[in-house]
C-alpha cells in the first residue's frame, strides 16, 4: 500500500491556525451515537447531494 | 467475542448504515441506486483503513491508543476515495461517472457526520463546497489536508470536540 506520505505537501490554508493543536484527546467511538448522528444529518446531506446533482447537470449543459 | 472482533463488526456496521442511508436518500430524490451490502469492497476498505490507521498512528502518535475523531473521519475518507462508486453501488440506466461519484461522496458524508460530533446545520458551506469539489473530481491531495478540513469542520462551526486550543 502506498504510504500517505508519498504525496506529502505542505498544508494549505493554515494561516490563523498556528495556535491550534490537533491533539488526540478523545474517547472511543460510540457506534450507537454514530448511527443517531447519521440519521440526524440525513436532511442536511440530502440538501448537499441535491446541490451536487444540480451542479453536475449545470456543467453538462455548458 | 473478543473486543477487537466486536469493534470490527461495529466498524463494518457503520459503513453498512452509511451505504443503506445513501441508497434511501437517492431513492427519495428519484434516483434508484442499490447499495451492495455484500460487496467485497467493504471488507477491503476496512482492511485498508486499519493499515492506514496503524501507519498514521506510528507517525503522528496517539493519545492512549486513540486518534481524535476528525483524524478518524479523514482516514475513512482517504480510504474510501481509493474506490469507485461502482464497487459499493449499482446504478439503473446510464449514469455518468460524475453522477456515480456523487453517491460515493454522499456515502462519505454519512461517515463524516456520523463520526464528527457536530451539528450539520452549523456547518460552514464554503468548507463543504471545497471538500465536494475535491472529492467529486479526484482523491484528495494529501491526508494532512483532509485532516485539516475535518478539523476545520469542528473548529469553526461545530462543537470543538477533541480539539485542544
Amino acid at each position: 500500500m502506498e504510504t500517505y506520505r508519498k504525496d506529502y505537501r505542505p498544508l494549505p490554508d493554515t494561516e490563523g491556525l498556528e495556535h491550534v493543536r490537533m491533539s488526540n484527546a478523545s474517547s472511543p467511538l460510540d457506534y450507537d451515537k454514530i448511527r443517531e448522528r447519521m440519521t440526524a444529518a440525513e436532511d442536511h446531506i440530502r440538501s448537499r447531494t441535491e446541490k451536487m446533482i444540480n451542479r453536475m447537470r449545470h456543467q453538462d449543459l455548458e | 467475542m473478543s473486543e477487537s472482533v466486536f469493534v470490527d463488526l461495529k466498524r463494518r456496521g457503520m459503513l453498512l448504515d452509511a451505504g443503506k442511508k445513501t441508497e434511501s436518500l437517492f431513492s427519495s430524490l428519484g434516483f434508484p441506486v442499490s447499495f451492495l451490502r455484500k460487496s467485497v469492497a467493504i471488507d477491503k476498505a476496512l482492511t485498508d483503513y486499519l493499515k492506514l490507521r496503524t501507519e498514521f498512528a506510528e507517525i503522528q502518535g496517539t493519545g492512549d491508543n486513540l486518534l481524535a475523531n476528525h483524524k478518524i473521519a479523514a482516514l475513512y475518507i482517504w480510504t474510501l476515495a481509493n474506490y469507485t462508486a461502482s464497487e459499493f453501488f449499482t446504478f439503473k440506466g446510464k449514469v455518468p461517472n460524475s453522477g456515480k461519484r456523487i453517491a460515493l461522496v454522499t456515502f462519505m458524508y454519512f461517515v463524516i457526520y456520523g463520526i464528527l460530533e457536530i451539528d450539520p446545520q452549523d456547518m460552514d458551506e464554503s468548507i463543504q463546497d471545497d471538500l465536494e469539489y475535491c472529492l467529486l473530481k479526484e482523491r484528495p491531495e494529501n491526508l494532512e489536508w483532509l485532516c485539516l478540513t475535518m478539523h476545520a469542520f469542528c473548529r469553526y462551526r461545530g462543537k470543538p470536540t477533541n480539539i485542544v486550543e
